[in-house]
Formats: structure tokens, C-alpha cells, sequence
């Protein structure tokens, strides 16, 4: 290290100094939190909550239902890595003098096995009829049998046994549910007597995946161009997102400090767009490698797991006591100065671009849900290129500041002022912590809140000791250790909390989403609003906040009689990620609405308006 | 660039990350709790004795565990319609082959009807014996600690005929290794 330099004031060295920490622990939280990230990387969207393999009635929950008279709809639910074998699902009638016709099944996934020859199998979700018919009057309840065979195709590779689930269905019941909804459906004690010709198969029409793909926007028309356009002016945009605007404050704070070094600037300006950049370049990879092994993936997914969600609170957190200057690095002050000069910071000012992507995550700005969506479809060099501009837009503003001096001039010039800010940005930082804890507890209730909580207190300890002690004592240097394994330990056990049984929450008028409902609404001719959110996404709660939580939004559906039905994305759901997918969607929000002809839904923006709601679904109900 | 103690600080972030990487893996693979035994079906532990277990081989012929009484017996469960068992098949056959004069025996139990499983053998000629467990009551998954009856599971005797080790899911080379010297020091 070399001294010779220019040492600043002693105000001006303290300011820089508390600057040079916050940054550096900024940066080691993040270096922390991406790496665990990163390892955890390979699971988001696969981990079967419970953790272990489901019981067969979880790996493959089957729901059936009679979708219309004469045809029962058999709907499977595959928990994610595990599949079911199309030859091996079979169904029958055990009620006496009803007979069933042939079981209907989608096409599935052709796969060749050299010892079992060709076989299909399924993931996700299969939507499979069969259709019934009785001999003379259709007795109250059926009773089906349905058997099926399925596997868990990662580690440890097993095979359930062939199971049989019996049903007992009432004939008379499965009409749509939910207001406008009537229609179609037999009047209640109505016998069937629908004949297996007049019954049509419903797998195409039962709400599957294959179901949407039919009805969804269609091929992308987005071109390249239009799109790198879009994801640039998206990025510029996503600065202002309130996801994002704290952390750029203080990388503002911190090219203000570094403003009498103009190479210094420079470094810095370039450092920040480098972590931006390739952090997005990282998440381009994450999203084509998931892609290519046939996961749904979208922006701000991560989310979706407890443990992410857990170590950004804590990261935000640290952040915040850093900011409040509660914990500070007192013994090593004296010589941050030397340390700044030499460009030790290079890589702080790097992670501080990673940390702005990674809290940017739960924000969707305008025009980017456009960009993503094209990206998430296109082929590998143009998604990355897509990424590549979103980079630059988040980047560019602070890389111009740090990289042309006369705009560094217009702004304030530094001062006790920035103490001060730093210390008032704390509180947003706190407040980010609440919202995550928040979402955690959604995700997995009281226990995991509490763990969370432990572990930034935890945290705050290892912190506390860590600016006390002294860099010669190694005991001190064990206990932080130890106070930050205990950290982890807390963490680590939030995975290990089950998810709380969801109530059914849904307030008011809304209906919660069903692939099946929505069609048989669609099939009677009602408009539909499907509007699908995530407790973590910030767009979302906005949008419902100005738009949809209000008395005009619901006089709206009862003028127009449509019905609003709600998904919740907040944690893992392979069909509402199959719905998405279906309208290209990389992520949440994503409104559609149905026409009340039963046509084909197109999607809304992500930023709504009331007019905007206003006009879609006049035009939906006409 | 960096001090010496960011790089302690990098490196055991490293390792922690390396470390939760692991719990979790282990954690998210764990086999499962298997369920309880239905009442009345005694399942047998690690130390218990299987040599009076007795199957159906192909034919029908019942044929019990202690007619390898003295060797190591691996016994596998397998169905034709568990493509990982299809898939560790040819691996045990190879085993078989190259240790049956260790005093190694291996013992298919197919959880099928045994039409079906004879089909399937004339495609894979295995060449160690195969019994048939399907229509045996209690199921024999169950008596050898599978209560889920998750297919493949495999069972270690040892040379006494008592239960040495069991595994949910494929086996490996390696755990082959590893039964075969657990197998060999067992007592005769």
C-alpha cells in the first residue's frame, strides 16, 4: 500500500470513512447473499415445500369434477420433478348401471426409454375427460376410480407404486361457481341423460395448459429492435422504482464523496455499470439455463423462496445499521483513506450494481414487462442482448454522473448534508425489511417470522462485536464467526418451516383462480378479469392499491358482469406459471380480460389506470 | 485490491455458502419418513434375521432367503414399470457376475405379476434369480422397511442372513463397494 497521499480533513476522512465502510459491508453482505443465492439458484421453482418426497397423494394431487353432464373432469396437479406415465392413468365407473366411455388424455411428453420402448408422460398439470352415461336415470353421487403411476425424476430417482384413489362425485354439482357464472350447467336433481356422442371430450377444453395456448396472445410480435428499445427505456425507468431508489442514493452519496479524484470517479462509474451489467447478464444465463431444462421462470421468481426472501431482509437490514452508522468499523478508520485512493473500492462499487438488481427484482417499470416477455421466448443471443440493454438503462444514469464531471457539478456539493441523508435513507432500508417479512410471513407464517427475526437480531450482534473488536484478537474474530453461523442456522431454518394452510382469503366478490373455472366462465359467455398477483410484487400492490381495491373498480364488474378472479403467485404454483407462460408473461402482474363472447383474452398493461380498466371492460362486455 | 482478511471473509463465505449448499441438498433429498407398517406387520430392522423369508420364484416355486444362507445377499426390488430400477439393473447383473464367487448373491423381487415381469427379463436377462412379491401378504416392501413401497429399494443380508443396510432409490457403485466389504465382514 502506498501512503503518499493526499490525506483529507479529519471531517472530510470520517465522512469518507463511514462512506468506505458502509460500502465495503455492503459489499460483503452482498458478496455473501449472491453466493448463497447463486446456490440456491438450482432450486428456485423445484423444491417441493415439505422438502423429502411428497406423499403420492401430494406428488400427484388429483382433483375430479364433473365438468359438464355426462363428462367428469379428471385434473392432476404434478409437484414439480415429479411426473406421471400417460399409459398408466386409467379410470372407471364403480356406481352400478353407469357406464364410462373412453378416458380422454392430452398428448404429453413423448420420451424414448430403451427398455420400456416409447412411452408419454406428463408434468405439471394433465387435464384428462372421461365421459358417462346411465342406463336409465342417473343416480345422486358416482362413485370413480382412477389409478395412475408416476416417478420423481431427480435425486433420489423413485417410482411410486400404482395407486388407486376412489371418488364419490355428486352428479347434479360441478357447475361454475362464482357470480354470471350459471348457465350450461343441469338445473339441481336434473337427471343426465347425455349420451356418450352428444358428451364432448373436454381435455382441450378444460383449462389446461394446451387450453391457454389456443386462446393466449399468440407468436410475440415484438422484434428485436423494438425490444432492446423498450428494455433500455424499462431499465432508465426502473431507477425510479422505489425498489431501487435507495440504493442509488447512496451510490449518488458515494461519487459526490468521491468527486475531488476525477480517475477515481471514473473507476468507480465504471465498476457500478460492470456489476449492474452483469448481473443481469447472470440472471439472462439463470433464465435460458432454467428454460432449457423446461422450468418456468420469471422476473422476481426468486421471491417465491422463503430462504431468498429471508437473506435479502437481513441483507437490507445490515444495510440499514450500517446507514444509521450503528455499527461502524471504529478501529479502522484511520487508515480507509489510503485504502480509498487506491481504488480499494472498485469492487464495492461493482456489488453495490449487483445490489441494486437484486432489490430492483420485486419492481416491474413500464415497458419492461414487453422486453422480458421477449426475452424469456427469444433465442439465446437476442434474450442476452435484451438483458444487456436493461443493464445499460438501470446503469446509465449514475455511470454519466460518474463519468462526466460537469453533470457531477450540478449536484450539491459534499457536506455534513450527506451524513445526514444517509442516515434518513436508513429508514426506507428498514422499511424494505418489514415489507420482506411481511411477504415471508405469507409465504410460511409465524415461525418463519420469528426465525427472521432471530436472525437479524443475530446479525446485529455479530455486527455490534465485529466493530468492537479489534483486527489483532482472533477470540473476537471467532465469536463474530460464530455469531454469523448462528445467523445462518436461523435462516437455514426457515426453509424448514412448512407453508401454513392457506385460507381462502380471497374479500368481497373476487374468485380465486382455476384454470377449469375459468373456462367453464368463458364457456358460458361471461367476461372474465383475471388478474394475477404476488404479496412481492411492489407493481401489483400498487396497481390494487390505486385501481382495483376500489368501490368504482367493483360498481365496474357489477355493470359489466364480469366476473374478478384472483391468482395468487406469491408462492410456487406450476399452473398459474403454465397461465403465464401462455401469454408470455415473464412474470407478475399479468391482467387479462375475457370477452363475454368467449373469445380469446388479450392482456392489459402492468401499470393500470382506472380508465385503462375502465375501457377493457366496457369493450369485454359489449 | 482486496486485504487480507476480505479474502478470509471471501472464503468462508465460500464455505458457508458450499456448506448450506449441502445441508440443503441433503435436506431437500432426504429420503422420506417412511409411514408406519399397517398394524400387525412386524418389519424386520438392521440386526434382524430374513433367512425364514420365503417368495414365489418365476414358476412358483416358494424359495426362501436361507437357501443362500452363508453368502452375502443383496436383495433388490424392482418393477418393470420403475425406470429407475430398469436403469441400476444391468449394473447389479454386472455385480452379480463378476462377484458370485465372493460368496455375493443377488435376488430380485419383482413387485409385478410375474407374466409381466418374464416379459420384461426376456429383453434384460438379468441372470440372478427372481421371485415374484406382488400378490404376497404383508406386502414384502413393507416387511423389509419400504412401508411406501417406493420403488427401487434394496436390502443388504448378511452372511448370518440378518439385515445389514437398506437403500431408497438407486444404488450406486460406490454403496456397492461398501455393501461388498460390509457383506464379506459380516458374521458366517
Amino acid at each position: 500500500m502506498d501512503d503518499a497521499v493526499n490525506r483529507p480533513t479529519r471531517d472530510r476522512s470520517h465522512a469518507l470513512g463511514i462512506n468506505m465502510s458502509l460500502q465495503r459491508l455492503c459489499y460483503r453482505l452482498v458478496l455473501l447473499a449472491t453466493l448463497l443465492l447463486a446456490a440456491m439458484g438450482a432450486y428456485a421453482q423445484n423444491v417441493s415445500p415439505g422438502g423429502g418426497l411428497l406423499p403420492v397423494t401430494q406428488a400427484f394431487a388429483l382433483k375430479p369434477a364433473i365438468a359438464k353432464p355426462g363428462t367428469i373432469a379428471l385434473h392432476f396437479d404434478i409437484a414439480p420433478h415429479y411426473y406421471l406415465y400417460r399409459g398408466r392413468i386409467h379410470a372407471k365407473i364403480l356406481t352400478p348401471g353407469v357406464t364410462a366411455g373412453k378416458l380422454d388424455l392430452p398428448p404429453g411428453t413423448a420420451e424414448h426409454d430403451p427398455y420400456l420402448g416409447d412411452v408419454v408422460i406428463y408434468h405439471n398439470v394433465v387435464d384428462g375427460a372421461l365421459a358417462y352415461r346411465a342406463a336409465g336415470a342417473m343416480p345422486a353421487t358416482l362413485q370413480l376410480e382412477v389409478g395412475y403411476q408416476g416417478c420423481h425424476e431427480v435425486d433420489p430417482k423413485i417410482c411410486y407404486p400404482p395407486n388407486t384413489q376412489t371418488f364419490t362425485l355428486s352428479s347434479t354439482g360441478g357447475g361454475p361457481i362464482g357470480p354470471g357464472g350459471a348457465g350450461g350447467n343441469a338445473p339441481l336433481g336434473h337427471p343426465i341423460t347425455a349420451t356418450l356422442t352428444g358428451a364432448t371430450p373436454t381435455s382441450q377444453a378444460s383449462g389446461g395448459p394446451t387450453a391457454f395456448a389456443a386462446t393466449a396472445g399468440g407468436p410475440l410480435s415484438t422484434g428485436l429492435t423494438f425490444a432492446l428499445l423498450l428494455a433500455f427505456v424499462g431499465g432508465l425507468i426502473l431507477n425510479l422504482m422505489p425498489c431501487v431508489l435507495p440504493i442509488l442514493a447512496i451510490k449518488a452519496v458515494g461519487v459526490l464523496e468521491s468527486g475531488e479524484s476525477r480517475r477515481h470517479a471514473r473507476t468507480g462509474a465504471i465498476a457500478y455499470a460492470a456489476g449492474v451489467v452483469a448481473t443481469f447478464l447472470a440472471i439472462g444465463l439463470i433464465i435460458l439455463g432454467l428454460r432449457g431444462a423446461g422450468h418456468a421462470i420469471g422476473w422476481g421468481t426468486q421471491l417465491q423462496q422463503p430462504l431468498i426472501v429471508a437473506v435479502l431482509a437481513c441483507v437490507l437490514f445490515a444495510v440499514g445499521l450500517s446507514m444509521s452508522g450503528v455499527v461502524a468499523f471504529g478501529s479502522r478508520l484511520g487508515n480507509l483513506g489510503a485504502n480509498l485512493t487506491h481504488g480499494g473500492s472498485a469492487s464495492s462499487h461493482f456489488f453495490t450494481g449487483v445490489l441494486a438488481v437484486i432489490v430492483a427484482s420485486p419492481c416491474t417499470a413500464p415497458f419492461m414487462g414487453a422486453a422480458l416477455a421477449y426475452a424469456f421466448v427469444a433465442p439465446a443471443a437476442h434474450a442476452l442482448l435484451v438483458m444487456l440493454a436493461l443493464g445499460v438503462g438501470l446503469a446509465l444514469p449514475l455511470t454519466l454522473i460518474g463519468l462526466v464531471p460537469a453533470l457531477a457539478r450540478l449536484l450539491p456539493k459534499p457536506g455534513q448534508w450527506m451524513q445526514t441523508l444517509k442516515q434518513i435513507l436508513a429508514f426506507p432500508m428498514y422499511l424494505s425489511a418489514v415489507w420482506l417479512v411481511w411477504v415471508l410471513a405469507h409465504q410460511r407464517g409465524a415461525d418463519a417470522v420469528a426465525l427472521v427475526l432471530v436472525a437479524m437480531v443475530l446479525l446485529a450482534a455479530a455486527l455490534w462485536w465485529h466493530g468492537r473488536t479489534t483486527p489483532s484478537r482472533r477470540m473476537g474474530h471467532a465469536l463474530t464467526l460464530l455469531l454469523v453461523c448462528a445467523t445462518g442456522v436461523a435462516l437455514f431454518g426457515v426453509t424448514r418451516v412448512m407453508p401454513p394452510a392457506r385460507a381462502a382469503t380471497l374479500e368481497g366478490d373476487a374468485v380465486a383462480f382455476s384454470p377449469a373455472r375459468l373456462q367453464s366462465l368463458r364457456d358460458a359467455g361471461t367476461p372474465v378479469f383475471v388478474d394475477i398477483g404476488a404479496d412481492w410484487c411492489v407493481t401489483c400492490k400498487a396497481n390494487e392499491y390505486a385501481v382495483l381495491d376500489n368501490a368504482s373498480f367493483h360498481a365496474l364488474l357489477k355493470q359489466t358482469g364480469t366476473v374478478y378472479m384472483k391468482g395468487d403467485w406469491t408462492d410456487v404454483d406450476p399452473e398459474i406459471g403454465a397461465y403465464l407462460k401462455t401469454f408470455h408473461s415473464p412474470g407478475v402482474p399479468l391482467y387479462v380480460v375475457y370477452p363475454r363472447n368467449g373469445g380469446a383474452g388479450h392482456a392489459l398493461p402492468t401499470v393500470l389506470t382506472a380508465t385503462l380498466v375502465r375501457n377493457a371492460l366496457e369493450t369485454a362486455s359489449r | 485490491m482486496m486485504d487480507r482478511r476480505t479474502w478470509i471473509i471471501l472464503i468462508l463465505a465460500c464455505l458457508a455458502a458450499a456448506g448450506g449448499w449441502w445441508l440443503q441438498n441433503r435436506w431437500m433429498n432426504r429420503m422420506p419418513d417412511q409411514p408406519p407398517a399397517p398394524a400387525g406387520v412386524t418389519t424386520l430392522a438392521v440386526g434382524d434375521s430374513a433367512s425364514g423369508y420365503s417368495l414365489p420364484d418365476l414358476a412358483g416355486t416358494p424359495t426362501t432367503l436361507a437357501k443362500w444362507h452363508g453368502e452375502t445377499v443383496l436383495v433388490n426390488f424392482w418393477a418393470s414399470w420403475c425406470v429407475p430400477c430398469l436403469r441400476e439393473m444391468p449394473m447389479l447383473a454386472q455385480f452379480q457376475r463378476e462377484h458370485a464367487t465372493n460368496g455375493v448373491q443377488v435376488v430380485g423381487i419383482a413387485m409385478e405379476q410375474p407374466q409381466s415381469a418374464a416379459m420384461f427379463l426376456k429383453r434384460l436377462d438379468v441372470g440372478y434369480p427372481i421371485l415374484i412379491g406382488i400378490d404376497a401378504d404383508p406386502v414384502p416392501t413393507t416387511v423389509f422397511g419400504d412401508t411406501a413401497g417406493l420403488l427401487p429399494y434394496s436390502v443388504l443380508i448378511g452372511r448370518d442372513g440378518r439385515v445389514l443396510a437398506t437403500k431408497l432409490g438407486p444404488l450406486d457403485p460406490g454403496l456397492l463397494k461398501d455393501w461388498l466389504q460390509q457383506g464379506a465382514a459380516s458374521n458366517p
